[in-house]
């Protein structure tokens, strides 16, 4: 694959990710209400009154400023529909004004043009630091399931092409597409009910990620029990779909030519299927694979969920509940991120086996 | 086949290797459940009840509810303050108790409480969250003999000034400022116009130090006057404190100034039911806010009956209805009345508190007996009632709903509720409303809102009516803000327009009324009035529901936040 | 069209689960139809205090039980099907109609055959900037603010004014003075692929969320969102389906006839396109009502009356031996999405086999 190749998707990459992140802040600014403004300004109904509304709503400001909120969102707004000045019909001509670049957008893009994605509001931390907390359990979880996805669908995919597959490879599939209805929280509940149920089967810790006793040096193996439901939950909602996405094609490159050829040759089925076979059913795999990426966050957001696990899901709905804003836009960087790097792998994959695309598209 | 077996049996055999740990009972560490981790433990910028909890170990204001009979009691300060009111302005005295030591062994002086004040009132600091709190506070003067004792200047007079003046941590200026860059910048400085300040390059640099995550989570800066310091936070699962070695409290022996047990560890766990499987497997000491069906199951558990005691003390914290009374279509109080009929507080009770409430009459807690109005009854669910009020108020029924001609136009008796989303208990009660007044042919639509826009729509007066948590207190009654029609404008916090000029009469003189006797009688009247206009209805106080281990005596449990005290546990000898 | 139907009347004759799939939909459907006579003791947002919990098959008031309000989980379950495909199809019609037009233009011009006149472009590109101002931005702004209605009114008035003006006016003005024959060309493929590729790089969910946070739960405002989403799966086939037709040497055949763009987009290429839109038709409903139980069931965005069956599977967290609120609206879901499913699967297999 040529180098201005990868460079040329590398950029059209980036202005994805660009516009995808600008929509994300533009959208997070549109929320009503700010960090802080509910506690701060709504005062605490009780007995009697801990202080006036002057004196908050002057703090709230300080707030505002502090964290850069005062300023005008983007490079230009248009004024608002104001009754009280507009006399007649002003409302009909747009009224666009100028902020320069002191705003919002501005800051936000020159800082994270140098990498630093801010402090979170809630509690100073740096957004990355708040990240990797919430984000080291939802990266285990869904890479550990989708490592196995993978290796199930592969195994079953393979199985299946193979003549010892060929009598229970009817009933697989349609065990396949019945697990493929079944939705992933229906799937995960039902679980949940069945083994790790005080009143059923308690095979499994219920949910949440235990009580980590201080100071116990293996916090990570005593967490792995608690980890394994979710894991199986997520693994057995994805494995159908690539199953069957995988042996479709498979069983698509086994017609081919030159597979034939090799099976005329004489070489054994299993040879034939690993040596020739996989290497070019694997690519379209590939795309299915980072098409697969953001739902997979998504999936982990039920997960979570369901189980009581902190994790990125429940971060980004907290953080939007609190309008924690570098937190929001932090997450989707990282999603954004993870999605722009699968979706080059998957192009250098395939320029890379199959030359014939490189040629094309230059 | 064969492979999806395959990983299974590796699950199965990885969750056998590392099987659950089970914790050796320590005797004096006490393990508490905190529901929700706290954003931060800055004692200037918590906002959380788990935040609030944690300090009060951490460090002590000059004054404190003391859990065990729910009085305001000294804590920092050696007695009561000293409250002297001049022309429009207010000095409150006090003087800190001579014992009181710092960590690293040095004396608390009023310094420090001027330091305090500089660091709550600055700009460019994280204190958005208290500082309103103290904006009443224009100055300290410090007493030129005595530097434990100095006296708050303060804007106007309200009756609560007292508990709030003392209400905040005092935090040491050795620790928080050793470059001392606050020192010369006078306290009065802090409370005139602050755009001058926000360029004092002294200050500047300070926010620069104090802005950062240090003065938040670690152990190294929250070190204040009271008995425990912050061991170790891990974010996510636990917080842990230590006792000081030699505590200067507790050479003292008074009973609200107490540092027992040795060690407190504060688990972080979201999840109810996690959290009550922890304490049937006795991984926790402490468990409160449980859920009113899980905690009838545990009053069958013999288990757990053998090793904690259940506690139901009565919380300051109801549920009530708000109508908004500037409607044409509510302002009649006949019509505010047949609603009120419509609510089956008894149950909602028993759905949404599994009986764990006590329905009231009023805004002041049954629990409350010398201030509450035993002489009335709470509103009854009562179809017939409310129909005979509604026909009172002229609303005629018909095949469709009820309808009454207002300003010249026919409109018929619809309600919106609005609560705030994601909060069960209202929600539930909203649709529990909803199906009664139904039963009468008005047609209720429920919403939830997004706690910004509830808010805001309550201060807009745009809503019908809402269901709303509300917090009180056994030592301050107050009601102005939620019931003078000085604050009905818009943005006030009368949402619900409750008032005239007898009930502002009668709330002036609630705050100024001197003696106990008084107050009783006026507070009774205020229930009577409330009862009658029915804009304002409380349905329930809950009670609170505790499970703690049994090896621990003097527990404090009480209504009030956090509903024990844990530095007062004892064991049990 | 009816290639389409005599294809699925063989696949009723001859395939079995076909068969099975269709014939319960089309009884889940008039189930559906018949509900406002069925003969059902309770509404589903009815509540009956005094049977909270109950266990199914031992009331015969409350067959199936109830939930924590005593609410009746059959109720809920037939309404909450009605509910449910009352979103799922007309959204879906919708999102198809939008997916297969876009797809289908992206598909035929390509990035290089729309060409239009400098002139033409200009006058587009006011009418776009004119519409969001005058019927996007002032319309919402004022429906926030609440402003009088006259002025919504107006500014929509004034801006189909100036559309008529630019495009009855200037336009036939203009043209007389300027050449057309000075042409740019729309990159509506790559447009419409970025597009795409930035929604689905969104993951919805996060989406459903965010908006979930400032507005009131509403359906109508959840079924735009679900639109604007959904349409891109059956644009990706509608192109795909479109460049493979294009390339047929029939179609350039009579391209090079002379033949107009519009007669053969409708005339050739859509009836080629019947099969793979119903598939993703019908694939699309079954994903929507898995994303539409699954946000009532966490409690996103959908009214709290409004009856469904993520909402009687997530009142089981309050007690989790309930287990009759998990197992029949659970099992409810797995059915339709399957017997949905089931069909898609044929018809696609029909439609890779031609």
């Amino acid at each position: 694959m040529r180098a201005s190749l990868l460079v040329k998707k590398f950029l059209s990459a980036l202005v994805l990710v660009w516009l995808m992140l600008s929509a994300v802040f533009m959208l997070s600014r549109m929320l009503p209400g700010t960090f802080g403004e509910e506690k701060m300004l709504q005062s605490q109904e009780g007995f009697y009154s801990q202080s006036n509304h002057t004196s908050r709503a002057a703090a709230y400001n300080e707030l505002l400023k502090r964290t850069r909120q005062d300023l005008p969102v983007f490079y230009f707004s248009l004024a608002p529909i104001n009754l009280q000045h507009n006399t007649g019909y002003s409302y009909l001509v747009p009224d666009p004004e100028w902020h320069g670049l002191h705003n919002q957008y501005h800051f936000w893009l020159n800082d994270l043009l140098q990498g630093n994605l801010g402090t979170s509001f809630v509690n100073a931390k740096p957004v990355t630091i708040v990240i990797r907390e919430a984000g080291t359990t939802t990266l285990v979880i869904s890479f550990v399931s989708l490592a196995l996805t993978i290796a199930i669908a592969l195994g079953a995919g393979i199985w299946m092409v193979q003549d010892t597959g060929k009598k229970l490879r009817k009933p697989l599939l349609a065990t396949l597409v019945v697990l493929d209805s079944m939705p992933l929280f229906v799937f995960s509940l039902l679980l949940l009910l069945l083994l790790a149920n005080p009143d059923a089967w308690q095979v499994f810790p219920v949910f949440g990620l235990g009580i980590s006793l201080p100071g116990s040096e293996h916090i990570w193996l005593s967490q792995a029990p608690y980890l394994i439901l979710p894991v199986f939950c997520l693994t057995l909602n994805n494995v159908p779909y690539l199953t069957n996405q995988f042996y479709n094609y498979l069983s698509g490159t086994l017609q081919a030519g030159y597979i034939r050829t090799a099976r005329a040759k004489g070489l054994p089925s299993g040879q034939v299927v690993t040596k020739h076979a996989l290497k070019n059913a694997l690519l379209p795999v590939i795309t299915v694979l980072s098409d697969m990426l953001p739902a997979l966050v998504a999936g982990t957001v039920v997960i979570e969920t369901i189980f009581a696990i902190p994790g990125l899901g429940r971060l980004l709905v907290s953080s939007v509940l609190a309008r924690d804003f570098p937190v929001i836009i932090g997450v989707m960087v990282l999603v954004a991120i993870v999605k722009m790097f699968s979706n080059i792998l998957a192009d250098i994959a395939y320029a890379t086996t199959d030359p014939r695309i490189g040629r094309r598209a230059a | 086949m064969r492979n999806l077996s395959v990983f299974f049996l590796s699950f199965v055999l990885l969750f056998s290797f590392c099987s659950q740990p089970q914790p050796q009972e320590q005797p004096d560490v006490v393990r508490v459940r905190l529901a929700a981790e706290p954003h931060t433990l800055s004692p200037i910028n918590f906002s959380d009840a788990a935040g609030m909890q944690i300090n009060n170990l951490l460090f002590q204001s000059l004054l404190g509810p003391d859990l065990a009979d729910g009085q305001l009691k000294p804590v920092l300060a050696k007695s009561m303050p000293h409250i002297e009111q001049k022309d429009a302005v207010t000095y409150i005295t006090y003087e800190i108790r001579e014992e009181a030591r710092w960590a690293n062994g040095t004396a608390v002086t009023s310094d420090d409480v001027a330091f305090t004040l500089k660091v709550l009132k600055a700009p460019l600091l994280q204190n958005e969250h208290i500082k309103p709190q103290v904006a009443f506070i224009r100055d300290l003067l410090p007493d030129k003999a005595n530097n434990r004792k100095f006296t708050f200047v303060c804007d106007g007079f309200t009756p609560e000034m007292e508990l709030l003046s003392g209400d905040f941590f005092i935090l040491p200026a050795y620790l928080y400022d050793p470059e001392q860059q606050l020192k010369n910048i006078p306290v009065a400085a802090f409370s005139d116009s602050l755009s001058k300040l926000e360029n004092n390059d002294y200050l500047k640099a300070y926010a620069a130090r104090f802005n950062t995550p240090v003065y938040n989570n670690s152990g190294k800066i929250l070190q204040g006057s009271a008995g425990y310091l912050l061991e170790e936070w891990i974010p996510g699962q636990s917080v842990m404190l230590r006792r000081k070695e030699n505590w200067w409290g507790n050479n003292l022996e008074i009973s609200n100034l107490t540092a027992n047990p040795e060690r407190i560890i504060f688990h972080v766990i979201p999840d109810n039911t996690t959290a009550i499987l922890s304490l049937k497997n006795q991984q926790l000491d402490v468990l409160s806010d449980i859920p009113a069906l899980d905690f009838d199951e545990l009053k069958q558990n013999q288990g757990v009956l053998k090793d904690y005691n259940l506690h139901t003390p009565d919380s300051y914290a109801a549920i009530y209805t708000g109508l908004n009374s500037r409607l044409p279509k509510f302002k009649d109080k006949r019509t505010r009345q047949a609603i009120a009929h419509l609510l089956d507080t008894e149950n909602i009770i028993k759905v949404t508190q599994q009986s764990y409430a006590t329905p009231t009459v009023g805004i002041v807690p049954p629990a409350v007996t010398e201030y509450y109005n035993t002489g009335l009854k709470p509103y009854k669910y009562d179809i017939t009632k409310a129909k005979q009020l509604l026909e009172q108020a002229g609303w005629q029924q018909r095949s469709k709903g009820w309808y009454k001609t207002i300003d010249g136009k026919e409109q018929q008796l619809t309600i919106t509720a609005i609560y705030k989303a994601g909060n069960n208990v209202v929600e539930t009660t909203a649709l529990i409303f909803k199906d009664s007044a139904g039963k009468l042919g008005i047609p209720v639509q429920v919403e939830a809102q997004e706690s910004g826009l509830f808010s805001q729509n309550s201060r807009n007066h745009t809503f019908e009516l809402f269901f709303r948590p509300i917090n009180g207190n056994p030592f301050a009654f107050n009601f102005k803000p939620i019931l003078h029609t000085s604050y009905a404008a818009l943005g006030g916090t009368n949402y619900t327009g409750f008032g005239n000029a007898a009930t502002d009469k009668l709330l002036d003189d609630i705050n100024k009324a001197s003696d106990k006797k008084e107050k009783a009688a006026l507070l009774k009247q205020l229930q009577v009035v409330m009862q009658d206009e029915a804009t304002f209805l409380t349905l329930y106080y809950q009670k609170e529901r505790i499970a703690i281990h049994n090896r621990f005596q003097n527990t404090k449990v009480s209504g009030l936040q956090p509903t024990y005290d844990v530095s007062a546990f004892m064991l049990k000898k | 069209m009816k290639a389409l139907i005599r294809n699925i009347g063989h696949l009723y004759k001859t395939r079995w689960s076909f068969k099975l799939a269709a014939v319960y939909l089309l009884l889940l459907l008039m189930l559906i139809l018949a509900l406002p006579v069925l003969p059902l003791p309770y509404l589903p947002n009815e509540l009956d205090l005094q049977h909270t919990f109950q266990k199914p098959f031992i009331n015969s008031q409350h067959l199936l039980g109830t939930d924590q309000l005593g609410r009746d989980v059959l109720a809920n379950l037939l309404h909450g099907a009605r509910n449910g495909l009352s979103v799922a199809i007309p959204v879906m019609l919708l999102s198809a109609f939008l997916g297969t037009t876009i797809g289908v233009v992206a598909g035929y011009y390509g990035n290089y055959k729309l060409r239009i006149s400098y002139l033409k472009a200009f006058i587009v590109s006011c009418t776009i900037v004119s519409g969001l101002y005058y019927l996007g931005y002032v319309p919402v702004q004022a429906s926030i603010q609440a402003l009088p209605i006259h002025i919504t009114y107006t500014t929509i008035a004034t801006g189909l004014g100036i559309w008529f003006a630019l495009w009855l006016v200037l336009y036939p003005v203009l043209k007389r003075f300027l050449p057309s024959s000075y042409t740019i060309a729309i990159p509506v493929d790559s447009f419409m692929l970025r597009l795409t590729e930035l929604l689905a790089s969104l993951p919805r969910m996060m989406l459903l969320i965010g908006i979930a946070a400032f507005a009131s739960p509403s359906v109508l405002l959840l079924s735009v969102v679900f639109i604007c989403t959904y349409w891109t799966g059956t644009a990706r086939l509608a192109r795909a389906e479109m460049l493979r037709i294009v390339q047929l040497p029939y179609i350039e055949a009579a391209l090079s006839t002379g033949m107009r763009h519009r007669h053969v987009i409708i005339r050739e290429a859509l009836p080629n396109m019947v099969t793979p839109v119903v598939v993703s038709f019908v694939f699309g409903v079954a994903s929507l009502l898995a994303i539409e139980s699954t946000l009532s069931f966490l409690g996103i965005g959908f009214p709290a009356d409004f009856a469904s069956w993520g909402r009687l599977i997530g009142s089981i967290r309050q007690n989790l031996s309930a287990w009759w609120l998990l197992a029949f609206p659970g099992a409810f879901l797995a059915l339709t999405v399957l017997a949905l499913q089931t069909i898609s699967y044929h018809l696609i297999r029909l439609y890779q086999a031609r």
